[in-house]
């Protein structure tokens, strides 16, 4: 049995390949919470909208089951919106049992971002785009 | 009545910009709350949610409990049978937000807040004014 103390509190960051895909979802998670705020809909409504349960959009929300790429296609149907994705370099942080490419001895210089900032989600109002005018000629 | 109060700090998120931190006297009750088996794994992922400035009605939401109760959120504890919430303050100040962790209320039972819980929330809404060093 580990013995607990305060400092294990700090010992957030998520380290395994598990917690780190559920912080992903919880990222989709959270701007699909801000949709549903935005039009006033509850998990059970969304859940009948979706075509699945209560408990599972429940289970989705609480990070005991994992977003799939179905749901968060039918999501953007639902919500008339559509997620965008950016990919940006984050300061390398060690990591326990996942190895650099430069620890595996490729002789590359180690990687390191040069910015540590991340960017939220954001899921952009599926509006179709004006056309330009015609140029007069 | 203003009540002084001083807070633990118990994690914060890579650039400093959001802090969280316990209310040093309910410590006592709060810590070892939180240090418990299933707790503690809910809680990591509350404070991660945080710390990534997300939105999540299942584990954190603010507190409508009346308008003197301002500031106030809940931290949401339900797994394993439990119904558990941590009354929380938020604090911002410039760039930075800070979630204080003032309340631990173990049980609850209906979908209204006693009267007496309703009432130390309101306080600590109100009166109380954090102090951190």
């Amino acid at each position: 049995m580990s013995i607990k103390t305060i400092h294990t509190l700090y010992e957030s960051e998520p380290v395994s390949g598990r917690d780190r895909a559920e912080m992903l979802s919880f990222r989709f998670i959270s701007e699909i919470d801000r949709l549903m705020e935005r039009d006033d809909i509850s998990k059970k409504e969304l859940a009948l909208r979706l075509g699945t349960s209560a408990s599972y959009i429940t289970q989705l929300f609480r990070g005991d089951k994992l977003l799939n790429m179905e749901i968060l296609a039918r999501t953007e149907l639902v919500f008339g919106v559509r997620f965008c994705i950016e990919a940006q370099k984050v300061q390398a942080v060690p990591e326990k049992g996942l190895r650099t490419k430069n620890e595996a001895g490729n002789g590359r210089g180690r990687y390191t971002g040069s910015s540590g900032k991340t960017k939220p989600l954001l899921a952009r109002e599926d509006t179709p785009r004006k056309s330009r005018p015609a140029k007069k000629k | 009545m203003t009540l002084y109060r001083t807070t633990i700090l118990i994690d914060r998120c890579r650039h400093f910009k959001t802090l969280i931190l316990v209310d040093a006297e309910n410590a006592d009750s709060i810590i070892p709350y939180l240090m418990q088996d299933g707790v503690d794994n809910e809680f990591k992922r509350i404070r991660n949610i945080l710390k990534e400035n997300l939105r999540n009605r299942e584990y954190y939401c603010k507190c409508e409990v009346s308008g003197k109760a301002r500031d106030m959120f809940e931290m949401r504890f339900t797994g394993q049978g439990r119904n558990d919430r941590i009354y929380c303050k938020e604090v911002h100040a410039g760039n930075k937000r800070c979630i204080i962790l003032a309340e631990l209320f173990e049980g609850k039972k209906s979908q209204d807040i006693p009267a007496r819980i309703k009432g130390r929330i309101e306080n600590i809404g109100r009166n109380y004014l954090y102090n951190f060093k």
